[in-house]
């Protein structure tokens, strides 16, 4: 089982869900350039659009050779994971897409959820978010070197993304409309809807998986974005239903 | 405890409860008690009032996202939510609140969950502060960072402009003075024309370092993967200054190390650059003595990668200590005076240094005052297979004798070194000027091969290579090759959006043209049809995927070298099983017919000469590289 973390964060995301799996699956787990303690240097040329993150998933798959993959992808993810699947179709056997999104913005008669001033917003407050994230960053580093027995701290502090990165990936996800990529999808896929989400609506979900035939929509009772973070049990469920 | 002294504690505990209830009200900032799902349980007045709601008009169920802006939303979404779950605080985030009105309130957030003993989460708190003032301040800033930026990034657009302007003519003057080179000249003459290629190529050199700035200001600094000699990339580098300087009174010196590699792979026209920049101040600061280039081998890891040290050491003048530092800041020099007595830029070390962090290292200085000094720097590059590196040398190139190439190119001087080369090498040829003429020219007659210039009047090379591609088949699958001057490393996206194949740089190396050519004049015919066919012909994976290819026969041909010298039939069983399927793929069949000849033989016992088992591995070493050579 392959797991792909969403936009602004990283593999601790599924800290709650891919252990469950460790007994019967070989998991997994990866961050995306950029993200949590990824060690390549981010290109912004390379990941101006999804094409280079897809090519990193691609390079894990064929890297560690992988077969029989499910893939389970989160938010953005879901997509690259399916841009991926174009590629290497054969090595998937199954995808699950968490709380997905072809398209954000509002288009004509599809209603993404955002209008592109809305999409502006959130570019705005990732850069202006910038220095609070640095004197975290900084006070955590300090931490480290002051006093040793905190290592622990640092260690547990998930999540940070530098702006850069960031702003590259949200444009690159946020602006993106991969609605034409649906109907082609032609491998077992389970759809994992939130009640209450504020990214990617109940119309959204009920559009991807109308557009990706034989996929399964399932409705998760869960408020936000991050069913994986805030029901971990819904979603295990969910998996090992379809699964 | 006495009954009085109880009863003031329960009234002080009773006060303390009433007064923090008022305190939460009306302290200073905005105070939200959430679930740990973020839907809202208590509200402070003070947020209450900036947010322009009164005592009791707060929407029912009201979740703390949607007290946020639209786009903030997702912020809190994908940043705010995750991070305060999982660190169980978050500090110092700026969003935009919306009001009652609909207008923005700036404010920035700290919050925190609270666990019960067991570590479970209870709700959260949320300490709003108005930010409105300080954000005005903020947002000046960020402008003014961003003209910063765009100016910045302005400078080196016209860097990267100007430099490409300048290397056409240049790629004219160095082509006409190598083909200068190759007549007959007197001794005088031939003087005379090294002279022009020397100056040419140092010019060269320092658009090259210009270039290599304004890329990497620009984030566009993207080394290609390429095999190259590591021994001749420093001896043609030394070779280059050696031929320069007649009236110098020092020596050049070149120590490789023995176990150096043969060929590795890595970017041998930016790692020139860096040795290029080195022995030029090494050169630069040394009266007497020697300027000794060399690399040395720190550690084979395995058989595929290598750690190197390559260095430059001379005996000049040396650095104070204290100076090392600024040697590295660009436009820089250790002293003031170094301008006036040496010239120079100051732009070499940083140059390096730009180019080095692309691989993850720098370049060390070792210095003494009067006795010299060493800079040097450690790469770990790939080995590669000597069999793929080409000669630098233009030498005596066979002629291609074959297929018929149109050149498009409006820049008459290019056109006709092309032209020059190609009478050479026996190639037929068309010119045109224009990409509106090379699309007549097409489709008048077949060609095997396009030269394209990308900047033409008329019609660039770009919309004349889409042109092209919309005819019909087999017209319009001719290979397309640009000559680009922008220096780029690698293909562009243009290029790509525009089907052109490949690209070859102003000015071009002779060489790299006639191996560039002849690889597309002589198509070999379809190879590997089953691995195209397993890949869905799709190149990339093809490419992908025949490296791993490779790799996988040459280790095997390695282990194989071992196991035959010993002897040993169940190893080379083992190899010869875990090569099947590949083989298969690469329609290997007769490799596969030997192998299993050699294994059954030494597993009967049957002696199996020396010829043989050399034949076997190195027919394994051909397909490999035949792989390699492979165009997808």
């Amino acid at each position: 089982m392959l797991f792909a973390h969403g936009f602004g964060c990283d593999q601790e995301m599924w800290r709650h869900v891919a252990p469950h799996f460790e007994d019967r699956y070989r998991v997994i787990l990866f961050d995306y350039v950029g993200s949590g303690r990824s060690k390549r240097r981010f290109r912004r040329s390379k990941y101006q659009n999804l094409s280079g993150y897809v090519d990193d998933l691609v390079e894990i798959c064929t890297t560690l050779d992988l077969r029989d993959i499910i893939f389970v992808g989160h938010s953005v993810s879901a997509m690259i994971g399916l841009l991926a699947v174009q590629q290497i179709a054969d090595r998937f056997t199954k995808t699950i897409l968490i709380s997905p999104s072809p398209c954000y913005l509002n288009v004509g008669e599809y209603l993404g959820g955002f209008e592109r001033k809305e999409i502006d917003q959130l570019l705005d407050s990732l850069e202006s978010n910038y220095q609070g994230w640095s004197d975290q960053m900084a006070s955590l580093l300090m931490y480290d070197a002051a006093h040793p027995e905190l290592t622990q701290e640092l260690s547990q502090s998930f999540c940070r993304m530098d702006p850069t990165v960031a702003y590259t990936f949200a444009t690159a996800t946020f602006l993106a409309d991969h609605r034409s990529i649906l109907p082609g999808h032609a491998i077992p896929t389970l759809i994992l809807q939130n009640k209450q989400d504020r990214i990617a609506a109940e119309v959204v979900g009920e559009y991807t998986s109308e557009q990706i035939p034989g996929s399964q929509l399932v409705y998760l009772d869960n408020i936000g974005h991050c069913p994986h973070l805030s029901s971990p049990q819904l979603t295990i469920d969910a998996i090992e239903n379809f699964l | 405890m006495t009954d009085s002294s109880s009863s003031l504690n329960d009234r002080i505990q009773k006060g303390i409860t009433k007064h923090a209830a008022d305190f939460f009200d009306q302290a200073p900032c905005g105070c939200i008690i959430t679930t740990t799902q973020g839907e809202v349980i208590r509200f402070n007045d003070q947020l209450r009032g900036w947010l322009g709601y009164g005592k009791d008009d707060l929407p029912e169920g009201l979740h703390f996202a949607d007290l946020i802006n639209k786009g903030g939303r997702i912020f809190y979404e994908t940043h705010f939510a995750p991070q305060l779950a999982m660190n169980g605080q978050i500090s110092g985030i700026a969003l935009k609140f919306l009001r009652k009105d609909q207008t923005e309130l700036s404010v920035l957030i700290a919050a925190r969950r609270h666990y019960d003993g067991e570590g479970e989460p209870l709700f959260q708190s949320i300490v709003v502060t108005n930010f409105t003032d300080r954000k005005v301040y903020e947002e000046g800033l960020l402008a003014a960072k961003r003209t910063a930026e765009d100016n910045d990034q302005a400078k080196s657009v016209f860097l990267s402009t100007i430099s490409h302007e300048i290397l056409t003519p240049l790629n004219a003057v160095l082509g006409t003075a190598e083909l200068l080179g190759a007549s007959d000249l007197s001794d005088q003459q031939s003087h005379l024309q090294s002279i022009l290629v020397r100056s040419g190529n140092h010019l060269l050199s320092l658009f090259k370092n210009i270039l290599i700035i304004s890329k990497s200001g620009l984030d566009e600094l993207e080394p290609v993967r390429q095999p190259f000699r590591p021994e001749s990339l420093l001896s043609t580098t030394v070779d280059s200054f050696r031929y320069g300087s007649e009236r110098r009174n020092f020596v050049y010196a070149l120590e490789i190390d023995e176990n150096t590699p043969e060929v590795l792979i890595g970017d041998s026209t930016l790692l020139t650059q860096v040795i290029t920049n080195l022995v030029g101040n090494a050169s630069k600061f040394t009266k007497t003595g020697t300027v000794t280039a060399g690399v040395s081998v720190l550690e084979r890891k395995d058989d595929d990668t290598c750690r190197l040290r390559f260095f430059v050491r001379d005996t000049g003048i040396g650095v104070e200590q204290k100076h090392l530092d600024r040697l590295f800041t660009p436009f820089t020099q250790a002293y003031q005076n170094i301008h006036e007595q040496y010239g120079g830029s100051g732009l070499g070390l940083s140059i390096c240094n730009n180019i080095l962090k692309e691989y993850g290292s720098k370049v060390e200085v070792e210095s003494r005052i009067g006795e010299g000094s060493t800079f040097w720097f450690d790469l770990t590059l790939p080995v590669g297979d000597p069999a793929e590196a080409t000669s630098e040398h233009l030498g005596n190139l066979p002629p291609i004798n074959q297929g018929h190439v149109l050149i498009v190119e409006d820049n008459r001087t290019n056109s006709f070194l092309v032209a020059r080369y190609f009478r050479k090498w026996e190639v037929a040829f068309d010119i045109a000027h224009n990409g509106q003429e090379a699309l007549e020219a097409v489709a008048s007659k077949p060609y095997d091969l396009i030269l394209m210039d990308l900047k033409m009047p008329v019609m660039d090379g770009y919309s004349a290579a889409r042109g092209i591609r919309e005819m019909p088949a087999p017209v319009g699958n001719v290979p397309i090759i640009a000559f680009s001057a922008s220096a780029s490393l690698a293909i562009s996206e243009r290029m790509r959006v525009a089907q052109i194949d490949d690209f070859i740089l102003k000015p071009f190396a002779p060489r790299h043209l006639y191996n560039l050519v002849s690889q597309y004049l002589n198509p070999s015919i379809m190879k590997y049809p089953e691995l195209r066919e397993a890949m869905d012909n799709n190149p990339e994976d093809l490419e992908r995927f025949a490296e791993v290819l490779q790799r996988e026969l040459t280790l095997a041909a390695d282990e194989l070298v071992t196991a035959l010298s010993k002897n040993d039939a169940q190893k080379v069983a083992d190899i010869k099983h875990k090569l099947k399927t590949s083989l298969q793929l690469m329609d290997g069949t007769a490799i596969q017919h030997d192998f299993a000849a050699v294994s059954q033989d030494l597993r009967n016992g049957v002696t199996v000469s020396a010829a043989r088992k050399s034949g076997l591995v190195e027919k394994i070493r051909q397909a490999s590289r035949e792989l390699s050579r492979e165009r997808w």
